[in-house]
């Protein structure tokens, strides 16, 4: 039971990093998608500041900029959403420690089982005690250990020193 | 001359994210991976500013800032931290190391580039 414990959680583990590669992928494209659109924002707000020059205040190169104004600042929106991938990684990488962690503490639990195949002596039950209390207290140390405590995308704060 | 800023993190996409919200301002930039590829850059060519991220394999950032102000060309120039972690204590540790500033991810892009020409004077 303990050995299938612990090849469900490396099968685990592995799904988390397939699906932290697969955001990196998307997020890759994404960005080389903004680039491309940011290019072409530069190139036609170049276009508009020399078509502003030759005919200034009128309406069509007023529409102009504000449509322009109006694509960065969307761009500008999706940068920021975009970062959720920073910090589900990150989340994803401290769950993916604690299934680690579980998977050694089934280890020693086969291990000690293996070493003591029929009803474990006292000294055994003891010693699988501790060592179940010591990786359990590991456990807990990752988990106070996770940096990302972000629950909503908004922008973080800013402090000058 | 467009002003150098060297962009530090072990994320691609924030790199990303990063380099696009300063190139997009005019900004020159260079990208590392973590803090030995910074030190290493940044020692190669002195940038104006440095904008790192704080947990990353190798060196982490507050140590980057440490190594980086034991350098004469970086003992005055600003260095800000740009990370998930929010909590007083590190970034106590940050202003400590040396930082300039602490901004916390995620970074609102127009906020960056203000901090950024702040900074820079």
């Amino acid at each position: 039971m303990a050995h299938a414990m612990g090849a469900q959680m490396r099968r685990a583990g592995s799904e988390l990093l397939r699906v932290d590669e697969l955001l990196a992928h998307a997020i890759e494209q994404l960005m080389a998608a903004f680039n491309g659109v940011n290019d072409e924002l530069s190139h036609y707000q170049r276009e508009l500041a020399q078509a502003g020059a030759a005919a200034p205040g009128t309406d069509a190169s007023e529409r102009l900029r504000q449509v322009a104004e109006h694509v960065a600042r969307e761009i500008d929106g999706a940068v920021m959403a975009l970062q959720f991938r920073d910090v589900v990684g990150q989340k994803l990488g401290h769950v993916r420690c604690e299934l680690e962690a579980l998977e050694r503490l089934m280890q020693r639990v086969r291990e000690i089982s293996a070493a003591q195949p029929q009803l474990l002596p006292e000294t055994g039950r003891a010693q699988l005690a501790s060592t179940m209390k010591r990786l359990l207290q590991e456990l807990e140390q990752m988990k106070a250990a996770s940096p990302a405590q972000q629950e909503l995308m908004h922008a973080g704060e800013i402090e000058l020193f | 001359m467009a002003k150098s800023i060297l962009a530090v993190d072990d994320s691609a996409s924030i790199r990303n994210m990063v380099s696009f919200t300063l190139k997009s301002a005019g900004y020159d930039v260079v990208e590392a991976v973590d803090g030995v590829d910074a030190l290493n850059k940044a020692q190669a060519k002195t940038v104006n500013l440095v904008l790192t991220d704080h947990n990353m394999p190798h060196m982490d950032g507050l140590t980057l800032v440490r190594s980086l102000r034991e350098l004469p060309a970086y003992r005055t120039a600003p260095i800000v931290i740009l990370t998930t972690e929010s909590g007083q204590e590190m970034k106590s540790r940050g202003k400590a190391a040396g930082a300039t500033g602490w901004m916390v991810k995620p970074f609102d892009p127009k906020r960056l580039l203000e901090v950024v020409k702040r900074v820079l004077g």
